[in-house]
């Protein structure tokens, strides 16, 4: 299957802070790979710098084999097409409704009439299970359902790669389900490809054709999450829950209840 | 002593990029000008708003502004028997100085301090990055409307507040020297000429791109949560006030 993006080797540095140490990755075309790892760990970090919002100190970044790290303001235009970002936070226009919110970018972008424009804000709210709420202010949505609109809004632009951060994060179990088997059914319906950030294993073995470990700026693994199920590594344990990371291995916690210092 | 040079090192070079900065972000809403007829919605919006939030305290600042200048050289003429200057000296005054300098100020501590925290609101919650990711360029959607916009009112409102502050003046000198409206306007209009009002109105464009141009850049420049827009929001009021002053020097100078 043909590459989709591919990170090679890149490192950021915020003042002293060394946020990202040499990280490689390669997402292929159509699948989702999740990259799991703990809070303040450079997950945003990475995922915006694969949209191109932050520029590596060292390294590149290429979508469809062309660079993404040496372009910026005109040059990144072409390559922005090709992407939808679902913000951690939402990051929804407050002022406007939700329907302004989806109909920004295809409005701005002048190339479509009122009545098209109206017509796809229809379409994705349908797509996203929310039709009917195109009147409403984001401050009048629950956070589930800001995320959807979110995801509505970057699907407004037809992406060919969907990168979502943290999209269960702060949601209950059932809303995070929904928004996990949406994520599902998007890929199988629009065939795209996506990167999602997380720190929820369930999430990321739900919806995850790869998983990988992101530990003090470093990818320390990438396997399917069946792999991650069987591994004994205990870095990889970090992420388990206790009755999670597989019993039987040394020093896990379901073996040795208090040894695993 | 060593250590106190690199301080100052530190700061003048951190003055200079910030001159530096402002004057990239003047450049850049420049050249997306040229897209101003395609946003001219935004930019009758940004009017109105401007119109809405300012026109009331102007009205009042004016008005008093007006009375207070004819009262104190109502007092000091009256003691030559030369009221009629009244006039004059409130009109030129107004026009050619306090209505520009005063209106601008106003509309920094009104509009620019809420366009550093609207775009500064929208920097921390990453609104502007979603906007990038939307292929929609902030400069051109929020900056270049907001700054024709400020450009095109001032001069309006300045306009406006040297009409207010003339017929403050009036109504002094008609009830505290007991001066004829008449004779007011007569030695106003015998003074004032075009080019006194271009002036103001110069100064006035070149405010309230100044008051537009600091709030956006303020807000662009915004970090660290609901403090760091606070910080912004006063900031670009402390920053608009300065150039305001030293700009308004600088042109005086030049067209004198
Ligand atoms: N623009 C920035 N300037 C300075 N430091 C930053 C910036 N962006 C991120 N950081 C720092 O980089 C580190 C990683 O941040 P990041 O937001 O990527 O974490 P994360 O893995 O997404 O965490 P979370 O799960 O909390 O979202 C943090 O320590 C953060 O303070
Ligand atoms: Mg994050």
């Amino acid at each position: 299957m043909k590459t989709k993006i591919e990170v090679l080797g890149i490192s950021k540095k915020f003042g002293d802070h060394q946020v990202l140490r040499d990280v490689s990755l390669k997402v292929k075309e159509g699948e989702n790979l999740v990259i799991i790892g703990s809070s303040g760990g450079g997950k945003t970090v990475l995922l915006k710098h694969i949209i191109g919002l932050l520029k590596p100190d060292s390294g590149k970044i290429l979508i469809d084999g062309e660079e993404v790290t040496d372009k910026d303001g005109f040059g990144l235009k072409p390559l922005r097409k090709k992407f939808g970002m679902v913000f951690q936070s939402s990051a929804l226009f407050n002022s406007l409704t939700v329907a302004e919110n989806i109909g920004l970018g295809p409005r701005e972008a002048r190339i479509y009439t009122e009545k098209e424009i109206k017509e796809i804000v229809e379409e994705k709210l349908q797509l996203v299970g929310l039709e009917g709420i195109g009147d409403l202010m984001p401050e009048e949505l629950s956070g589930g359902m800001k995320k959807r609109v979110a995801l509505a809004r970057s699907l407004a632009m037809n992406p060919e790669i969907i990168l979502y951060d943290e999209p269960t994060s702060e949601l209950d179990p059932p809303t995070a389900h929904t928004i996990n088997q949406l994520i599902l059914n998007l890929k199988e319906k629009l065939k795209v490809t996506s990167v999602t950030v997380t720190h929820d294993i369930n999430c990321a073995y739900f919806i995850g054709d790869r998983i990988a470990m992101l530990h003090e700026g470093k990818i320390i693994k990438v396997a399917t999450p069946e792999e991650i199920r069987a591994s004994c590594d205990p870095i990889v344990g970090q992420f388990l829950t206790r009755d999670e990371w597989k019993k039987g291995c040394p020093g896990s916690p379901g073996l040795t209840e208090r040894n695993d210092a | 002593m060593k250590r106190s040079l690199s301080t100052i090192a530190n700061k003048s070079s951190a003055f200079f990029q910030t001159v530096g900065e402002y004057l990239r972000l003047l450049l850049n809403i420049v050249y997306w000008c040229k897209e101003a007829f395609k946003n001219t919605g935004s930019i009758i919006k940004q009017m109105a708003h401007i119109g809405v939030d300012t026109l009331p305290i102007a009205s009042v600042m004016a008005f008093f502004v007006g009375m207070v200048l004819a009262l104190h050289s109502g007092y000091q003429f009256a003691k030559f028997g030369a009221e009629e200057w009244i006039g004059r000296l409130v009109g030129l005054s107004m026009v050619k100085e306090l209505g520009p300098v005063l209106t601008g100020l106003l509309l920094a501590g009104r509009v620019g301090s809420s366009m550093a925290a609207e775009i500064g609101t929208m920097k921390v919650s990453n609104e502007l990055d979603a906007l990038r990711t939307l292929r929609i360029n902030p400069v051109r959607y929020l900056a270049m409307p907001r700054f024709l916009a400020s450009l095109i009112m001032l001069p309006v409102l300045v306009l406006y507040a040297d009409v207010v502050g003339i017929a403050g003046g009036a109504l002094t000198a008609a009830t505290y020297v007991n001066l004829e409206p008449s004779v007011y306007f007569d030695s106003l209009f015998k003074t004032l000429t075009f080019s006194d009002i271009f002036e103001g109105l110069i100064k006035a464009a070149f405010f309230g791109a100044v008051v537009a141009l600091t709030g956006c850049y303020k807000g662009f420049k915004t970090t660290g949560g609901a403090r760091g827009v606070g910080k912004a929001t006063t900031s670009s009021v402390v920053l608009s006030f300065l150039i305001i002053m030293i700009l308004d020097y600088v042109i005086t100078r030049i067209l004198v």
